[in-house]
């Protein structure tokens, strides 16, 4: 169990938790002078500096920002220019027109941490050219039946106007300026040179769809101040849309950026809570956990076919869909609890996942009860196990790097280059864990493996696609293990006989709901918290505890944070 | 309107340029004759294409025979290299150059390094394990500077051919592709060809729209689109900090550049007629499908060295899949004793299971036919007094040296090139000379006529490589 005040064992135990520490000495600055707002300059030199390099803030946050109030906390960091991901393009997209664009049609994202993020590098000339070729194919499918799109009864150049304007509106998270209505009035009037009034409108959708105001999320406000200073209406809107629903503003939603209810806490937290409660937060909050456990990968994992059949295109996809509508479930119709996705001993199926459950699945699909003793949660769904482990055989490492990863924050570095040849071949009579063995026995590999691997033998119970096993290859599964801290990270270190065990513990363990707050921060925030979020982060860890780990109660806390409703332009 | 907006629409569509052309009431793509050629000049027009292989190679059977001095005549091809018999007096085989490390995973470093010089960063994220290391390399690839310093002479300043790669989070960007426009910027290629082939030959010849009495509204509606977008990104730039500045600023030239070949009355490369693969192009396959590899590999060689002949652009990519591939060659020689494992499981066994070792040997020489086929196609095309090999420098590297992941004695192999000055027939040997592989990029780059002196961090000694450009 890590404490604030540390030993010399801590300082000198890993580079991470050095840092960690460096960072903890500059933490009281920046929550008690910061950030009051009266003299940001004075606090540049804080500014920037990652708060947590590797590993959730802990105690470092509950102790010392113990400053922080509402009132000396209007802490904001640089944001990045944030292009849509491809998610965020496909939701926005079916949310605007109804139509479905597969995701395939896009490049592949960058990356913060776990989850996927464009705010690094620049567009590539591929993707604009995409961008364009899938804004015309859009615009021609929303069009097939353009009065339902536009909505007014007759097809003349007054129906446009306010069908600019409205889907203008939804489109750029913002009303048009005059100038912005008149151009695409003309657009509008190219358009008509073919198909008449459908070609019109099809080519002003093509038009808006390549916007920079729809492809990124613009925000202008914290370039008109020296400071921090509070993000618009609109602005707050587009973030919201996007932590809750992966997608776009809607109408009601951009109507409270107007009437400027989104200037006050009260009024984000209640659209929060609105937008907590329709569907799309279901399966966006579902997509943030697939791309924190890397379940989200599970559809481009191969396995040996000769091995594992079953392992089709259809039932990859379902494991995608299993953790998504799992998470969906508990957020709708369970407890919305944390707690409940690491420990849940039912799912929510496909009929293509049955045999591997081995269980009947309701046609159509739905909640299915599983034995208390095989499964536990999301970490032992087929998702997790099967995007963790090697195309033949189980992994380990994978697995407890998985886990240390996505539920402790914890980074441990890649092998030395000159010991990569680790993963052993099959052999034939031996356990996975006897062949692991030489990681323990090889110092060089025990720092790390040491902790790595008891996590990973743990999930000895399932095979490389994840279905239950007692047994490898006629040897009885032994999947006792013993986690332990040795650098002072954890706060679960201890004897564990099997994954429920473990997950049970692990879900009330302090070092697991802060690592699963900063997860939240970076998805949200989409970069890593630094020293001027401690406030922030505090508010969020305290209000996750305060509802014993409702997760809507720690997505609507970021959602009221400094961190998410103020900017901060970049140094210049 | 807003019940308009919210309709739930079940109509589910797979973009398919292909069909869009259709629709638009294009001609099909069959049925024309082959009328190649290519721009006559009186020096000849120079080519850089930059092909990528994953994993290593097993080198005792890629180093051609032993017992050659530097800058010899090749005499006996090693086993892997057979294939390129036909072009031998072309080629130059390099061995013994070294790729310098900078702490992050050799994969990833070779990935990123192999055509930037430059070392992967920041420091923070070379300790994070793959899914979410997010470094990148710290400079542009060779490709690029020479592209930024030719803008506007083709079609395309580059191309970037991409077969294979993952999208859903496994692995970050700087894993994906060795392609960087500057420091942090990386490109990812095109994974399509079906999509490549559309996006490259609009408006050339007799396919697309854009030469057709549909195109002159097409045009104009798309010109009226680019300009728009144009015009917010330009009002837009002027409002942002420097970071975000350039983001826009590439965008806009992105749009300058599509706008030029979608939308401008004269299309470079336009009396070409790009007929040749239309029977590989109707016979759609999905390019991820494992099995499907070698037949996307083939089309997106086809299709880049059609680019070529139409001169639609003189720099592409080509890389064949990702570093940490992960493709299974069922199809090479001893691909049965494979045991469903893939190139880099058994790359870690190179040196230690003897089935791996001649299953790697054979994935090599499987990727070494590929290259060599792309060599002897491009050499049987006349191009002015010389071939098309001649006037394109081919080079072919590895992320990492071998099996057992490190970045010394990295195998590179250069074909073609006599234009740039590239030596013909020679083979080269730096073992114990401590010569980093950034001297042959500034070779590359002076061979296509950039005047360099040293190129990426990695390397402090300057010139190109010895007996190179």
């Amino acid at each position: 169990m890590q404490s604030l005040i540390r030993t010399d064992k801590t300082l000198v135990a890993s580079r991470q938790r050095s840092s960690a520490l460096i960072a903890l000495g500059l933490l009281g600055l920046a929550c008690r002078g910061e950030i009051s707002g009266a003299d940001p300059a004075a606090v540049d030199d804080v500014n920037g500096v990652p708060l947590v390099p590797s590993g959730a803030p802990t105690d470092e946050v509950r102790s010392v920002a113990e400053t922080c109030n509402a009132a000396a906390s209007a802490s904001a960091e640089f944001a990045p220019l944030a292009r849509l991901t491809r998610r965020e393009y496909v939701r926005s997209v079916k949310d605007l027109v109804g139509v479905d664009v597969p995701l395939e049609n896009l490049q592949p994202d960058g990356i913060v941490g776990l989850f996927f993020a464009n705010v690094g590098a620049s567009v590539s000339e591929t993707q604009v050219d995409g961008y364009r070729e899938t804004a015309e194919q859009i615009a021609e499918a929303a069009t097939q039946d353009v009065s339902a799109l536009t909505g007014c009864p007759n097809a003349d150049e007054t129906c446009a106007g306010s069908f600019i304007q409205s889907f203008g509106r939804r489109v750029f998270r913002r009303p048009l300026r005059g100038d912005e209505q008149a151009a695409y009035s003309e657009i509008y009037r190219v358009g008509i040179g073919r198909e008449g009034f459908r070609g019109g409108i099809r080519l002003v959708v093509a038009a808006m769809l390549q916007s920079p105001w729809f492809l990124y999320r613009v925000e202008q406000t914290p370039r008109t101040a020296a400071g921090p200073v509070q993000l618009n209406g609109f602005e707050v809107a587009a973030r919201l849309a996007s932590l809750i629903t992966s997608s776009t503003p809607d109408a009601a939603l951009l109507d409270a950026a107007e009437s400027g209810a989104l200037d006050t806490e009260a009024g984000v937290t209640a659209q929060a809570d609105r937008l907590l409660a329709t569907p799309q937060a279901g399966s966006a909050l579902g997509a943030f956990h697939s791309e924190w456990l890397k379940v989200s990968g599970v559809t481009e994992t191969e396995k040996d076919l000769s091995a594992f059949p079953m392992w089709t295109s259809e039932l990859k996809a379902a494991a995608l869909a299993e953790t998504e509508r799992f998470v969906g479930y508990v957020l709708g119709q369970g407890d919305g609890k944390f707690s409940t996705l690491l420990t849940a001993p039912f799912t929510v199926l496909d009929p293509a996942l049955a045999p591997i459950y081995g269980v009947t699945v309701p046609a159509g699909g739905g909640r299915v009860d599983l034995p208390l003793a095989e499964r536990s949660g999301l970490f032992t769904q087929i998702g997790f196990l099967a995007v963790k482990a090697h195309k033949q055989q189980t992994s380990p490492v994978r697995r407890g790097l998985g886990l240390l990863q996505s539920l402790a924050c914890i980074s441990l570095p890649p092998p030395p280059n000159a010991a990569a040849a680790v993963e052993p071949s099959t052999v034939t009579n031996a356990t996975t864990r006897e062949r692991f063995a030489a990681h323990s026995a090889n110092p060089a590999c025990a720092g790390c493996h040491v902790k790595i691997d008891p996590p990973g033998f743990i999930f000895e119970s399932y095979d490389a696609v994840g279905r239950y096993r007692s047994s490898e290859n006629g040897v009885p599964v032994d999947s006792q293990v013993t986690i332990v801290d040795k650098d002072d990270e954890i706060d679960f270190e201890g004897d564990y006989p099997n994954v429920r065990a473990l997950l049970e513990r692990v879900a009330q363990s302090q070092t697991v709901t802060d690592c699963y707050a900063t997860q939240w921060f970076r998805y949200a925030l989409k970069r890593e918290p630094v020293l001027r979020d401690a406030c922030s982060l505090k508010r969020m860890l305290a209000a996750f505890d305060g509802s014993q780990g409702k997760i809507g109660d720690l997505v609507r806390a970021v959602a009221t944070s400094d961190a998410f409703r103020f900017g901060v332009k970049e140094a210049e | 309107m807003r019940q308009a907006l919210h309709r739930s629409s079940q109509a589910r569509f797979r973009v398919k340029r292909r069909a869009l052309l259709a629709a638009l009431g294009a001609s099909s793509l069959g049925g024309f004759l082959p009328r190649l050629g290519i721009a006559q000049a009186a020096t000849p027009i120079k080519r850089l294409v930059l092909v990528f292989q994953p994993n290593g190679v097993i080198m005792d059977t890629w180093r051609p025979p032993s017992g050659t001095p530097a800058g010899a005549p090749i005499g006996q091809l090693s086993r892997t290299l057979a294939a390129f018999e036909p072009v031998k007096s072309k080629i130059a085989v390099i061995t013994g150059l070294d790729q310098r490390s900078y702490g992050a995973d050799n994969h990833q470093q070779g990935m990123g390094g192999l055509w930037t010089g430059s070392r992967m960063g920041p420091e923070s994220e070379l300790s994070k394990p793959a899914p979410e290391n997010g470094a990148l390399a710290d400079g542009m690839s060779i490709d690029q500077a020479v592209a930024q310093a030719n803008v506007g002479k083709t079609r395309f300043d580059s191309l970037q051919f991409q077969v294979d790669r993952l999208t859903t989070g496994g692995l970050g960007p700087g894993w994906m592709t060795g392609i960087y426009s500057g420091p942090s910027q990386p490109i990812l290629g095109e994974n399509n060809p079906y999509e490549m082939f559309d996006r490259i030959f609009e408006g050339v010849g007799s396919v697309g729209v854009g030469m057709s009495d549909q195109g002159a509204q097409l045009r104009a509606e798309r010109k009226s689109v680019l300009d728009r977008v144009a015009t917010e990104l330009t009002a837009l730039t002027g409002t942002l900090g420097a970071t975000d500045r350039l983001k826009l600023d590439q965008h806009l030239t992105h749009v300058r550049s599509i706008e030029r070949r979608l939308v401008d009355g004269s299309v470079m490369g336009a009396s070409c007629e790009p007929t040749s693969l239309d029977a590989a192009l109707a016979d759609e396959k999905e390019p991820l499908d494992n099995d499907n590899y070698p037949a996307m590999v083939r089309l997106h060689t086809d299709i880049a060295m059609l680019a070529l002949r139409c001169d639609l652009t003189r720099i592409l990519s080509l890389q064949f899949s990702f570093s940490v591939s992960g493709i299974n060659f069922k199809w090479v020689e001893s691909g049965s004793s494979g045991g469903g494992r893939d190139h880099h499981e058994h790359s870690h066994d190179w040196d230690t299971v003897e089935a791996s070792t001649t299953h790697l040997s054979d994935i090599d020489r499987w990727y070494a036919d590929q290259v060599a086929y792309l060599a002897q196609s491009l050499d049987a095309v006349q191009d002015g007094e010389a071939t098309l090999l001649d006037n394109t420098c081919i080079v072919w590297g590895n992320e990492i040296a071998r099996g057992g992941h490190t970045l010394d004695d990295m195998p590179f192999l250069v074909a073609g090139g006599a234009a740039h000055g590239m030596p013909q027939g020679k083979v080269f040997d730096f073992q114990g000379t401590d010569t980093l592989h950034n001297r042959l990029l500034v070779s590359l780059g002076r061979g296509m006529g950039l005047e360099l002196d040293r190129f990426g961090t990695g390397d402090e000694s300057s010139g190109g490589l010895p007996g190179f450009v």
